[in-house]
């Protein structure tokens, strides 16, 4: 098969194929072939022509080219001189290099949005950190027009705890803009040289909070707080970086619909990772906020997997550890200010970041916080998401038992029933804590969950005993474990539990035929409708486990993604 | 015989061999040097002084090329040919500032004489014989030698510039769906043209 070149779909794809290639990304190239077989030999073309090609400055380092071939350029344009000795090679090489009225000293971070350089404004004779926007980040003019006008919004502010923003331009089509240059360091890279004692660490994120509460008053939402945004000067006084411009490359812009996932989520609100830009206001950052103290309090962030898939899906629906679980010497007054923070609803943290400064400053001075205990109703919620699994088993068995003692109560079973029931059901409440007790430690969590699962089946098949047996209509319960058992997102667990409740299930069967011919008088005795729910147990199974297989896949895809 | 053996037997003294490697690594050369320099200058330049300054060096050098494989030997040439770029750009832009007199605007370029680097080194050398049995890059650049040129400048703006089509169509003074119709029709020309060889 051959190429054909008037179709404008391929030449699209062969396009975007390349400019991957160019950006120093790996393309999908197997995902491609598998749809377009016939591009093989055109591939292999685009690749060799790229081994042609001058060398790119960013090739293999995964960082996309185009601001940097942009930058080579502009900076060309600027002084004819500066080449010395360089040629069109990285541009580690090519620094210190000028760049318009700046020259451009070194290379101080890379982030989803740009290069930052630190650099000389030779007018002022001051050092700046200059930030070159990716171009793929400002597609179209109105990309263009909405980072100018942010920007510039931006550079109004004025807080002891914001970088300021000097200066927002262009050169030679290279959209930069410049700040105030902080010596130091992040607080991302002071945390992993060690933990922050407990009243510098409060007292940090109260100066942050009283930073973002300037932003909020100025209407801006900073939309991505986190430790790699929080510079720290030499005094370790912070400064709050890169606000207000998220919000220009959200999504519409592919660049940040891939960088969200990219990106580490485990700072970002429920409403962000949801991806529910008309919720997102002041309160994504307090969440954001909380996030942070949590870090600061137990060194790792709230939520953490290993894909950002996964991370989303515990953003959304997951209530994170326990500050005082991970670091017993947390107090517990921060612990409720961290919580508060990190509350799923936007309506359930604080009002303003300056009520969390407020909250944090009090708790520095020993004086009582105006945050109030959560209600019974937000504790209850909290506890069934920190544990779903028990709390879905502990969920059903009460509404099983109420049902029961209804049913007791109007005399529609004897007592000796009654008491076997109660006995069933209080060993099955306990037997689940104790499952989940071990689940949480992590080196019995697989055979916690195993023994967990052949519990219930056994449990189900000694209730169904006490009871009518096949004849119950309790029976419906086996379709629940096997539903019940997709929770853990695994395939195989899906089908060992199916496989654990026909078993259980024809146990029941042989029973019925065998020993309760009492039973077979009162009861529909054809033999097909076990058949029947064996059947649809098994669909059942197939189903659950396509389902669960289809976010496996989707997770890993997501994962793969990431850089 | 594949190019290691022609290499070895360069290094070894044999002048023949040495002419043969030299005449494989011109064409690749001028393609690289005219990416390179275009990439900088962003204007089309005639850099055939370049890539003969560079094949000099290489010639006068060419006992310290130690490499016994093409990816070393391409290696070697593109080390000498990037020290001399910038000396080169910066002798490049004195000219042009004192009168313009190097830097020809695209449109008006003589197809036959702006693509004068590309020429083969020596009139009997048909590189699609003399390029069997090396790998993609050398075959490439021997492919590219022999496409029509507004096929060789869309694929020297696109792929070895790296410029982005809308760029691509400004350069060429033609419409971006021209030129990625052009360039769609280059690089099915180049696939078949390194089938063929194959």
């Amino acid at each position: 098969m051959s190429l054909l070149p008037d179709d404008p779909q391929l030449a699209q794809l062969l396009d975007n194929y390349l400019s991957r290639l160019q950006a120093g990304q790996r393309p999908a190239r197997d995902r491609l072939l598998a749809q377009h077989p016939e591009l093989k030999s055109a591939l292999d073309c685009l690749e060799a022509l790229e081994q042609i090609a001058p060398e790119s400055a960013v090739k293999g380092s995964g960082t996309p080219l185009p601001v940097v071939s942009d930058a080579v350029r502009a900076a060309e344009g600027g002084a004819a001189d500066s080449a010395t000795g360089a040629t069109v090679a990285a541009p580690g090489e090519l620094l210190p290099r000028p760049f318009g009225q700046y020259e451009l000293l070194e290379e101080i971070g890379r982030g989803g949005m740009g290069v930052v350089y630190k650099a000389r404004q030779k007018d002022l004779e001051r050092i700046v950190a200059l930030k070159m926007v990716l171009a793929t980040h400002l597609a179209s003019a109105e990309h263009v027009r909405r980072f100018q006008v942010e920007a510039k919004a931006a550079a109004r502010l004025r807080h002891p705890h914001i970088v300021h923003i000097h200066e927002v331009g262009q050169i030679h089509g290279q959209h930069y803009f410049t700040m105030e240059y902080v010596e130091g360091e992040s607080l991302a890279q002071r945390l992993a040289r060690g933990t922050l004692d407990l009243p510098t660490a409060v007292q940090l994120l109260a100066g942050v909070a009283r930073a973002v509460e300037h932003l909020h008053r100025q209407e801006i939402v900073h939309r991505d707080l986190k430790p790699s945004n929080i510079l720290l000067d030499a005094e370790g006084r912070p400064y709050v970086t890169d606000f207000g411009l998220a919000k220009v490359f959200a999504p519409g812009s592919q660049a940040t619909t891939t960088g969200v996932i990219a990106g580490t989520p485990s700072y970002m609100s429920p409403e962000q990772a949801s991806g529910q830009s008309e919720r997102i206001g002041p309160a994504s950052d307090i969440y954001s906020l909380g996030a942070m103290l949590y870090e600061l309090l137990t060194r790792q962030p709230p939520f953490k997997a290993d894909n950002p898939l996964d991370v989303v899906i515990q953003v959304l629906s997951s209530e994170p550890a326990a500050p005082r679980s991970l670091n017993p010497s947390v107090p517990r007054l921060l612990e409720m200010i961290c919580r508060k923070c990190l509350s799923k609803s936007p309506e359930d943290r604080y009002a303003s970041a300056g009520a969390l400064a407020d909250d944090l400053e009090r708790f520095l001075r020993g004086e009582p916080l105006q945050l109030r205990p959560p209600s019974v109703g937000q504790w209850f919620l909290r506890w069934t998401r920190q544990q779903p699994a028990l709390s879905a088993r502990l969920g059903a068995l009460s509404l099983f038992y109420l049902i029961e003692m209804v049913n007791y109560g109007v005399g529609g079973v004897d007592r000796k029933f009654h008491i076997e029931v109660s006995v069933l059901a209080g060993l099955w409440a306990v037997c689940s804590v104790i499952c989940q007790l071990l689940e949480t430690q992590g080196v019995w969590a697989m055979s916690a969950q195993l023994a967990w699962g052949t519990l219930d089946a056994a449990l189900l098949l000694a209730l169904l005993f006490v009871g009518n047996g096949v004849a119950s209509p309790l029976v419906v319960a086996y379709p629940l474990l096997i539903v019940g058992s997709a929770m853990w997102f695994r395939v195989r667990f899906v089908w060992y539990m199916t496989g654990l409740s026909l078993l259980s299930y024809s146990i029941l069967v042989a029973d019925f035929y065998g020993r309760r011919c009492a039973l077979q008088e009162g009861f529909d005795a054809r033999f097909d409708r076990h058949v029947i729910f064996a059947a649809a147990l098994l669909v059942t199974g197939a189903l659950v486990s396509y389902l669960v297989h289809r976010v496996r896949t989707l997770s890993t895809f997501y994962g793969r993604s990431t850089p | 015989m594949d190019i290691n053996e022609i290499i070895r037997r360069a290094q070894e003294g044999d002048e023949s061999c040495r002419q043969r490697l030299f005449a494989l690594g011109r064409s690749y050369m001028g393609l690289v040097a005219r990416a390179q320099v275009e990439t900088w200058l962003r204007v089309k330049v005639d850099a055939s002084d370049l890539v003969q300054q560079t094949m000099l060096e290489a010639h006068r050098d060419f006992h310290r090329f130690q490499g016994a494989s093409e990816k070393e030997w391409i290696g070697w040439l593109r080390r000498i040919l990037s020290h001399n770029c910038a000396d080169w750009i910066r002798s490049y832009r004195g000219t042009a500032k004192r009168g313009a007199a190097r830097e020809v605007p695209f449109r008006n370029v003589d197809d036959t004489q702006a693509f004068g680097v590309l020429e083969p080194a020596a009139p009997g050398d048909t590189p699609s014989q003399e390029f069997l049995q090396q790998d993609a890059e050398l075959r490439m650049a021997a492919a590219m030698e022999q496409l029509p040129a507004d096929y060789q400048e869309v694929v020297m703006l696109r792929n070895l510039q790296r410029l982005p089509f809308n760029e691509v169509a400004e350069r060429m003074g033609r419409s971006r769906p021209a030129v990625q119709m052009l360039w769609m029709r280059a690089i099915k020309r180049l696939q078949e043209m390194l089938a063929e060889d194959v």
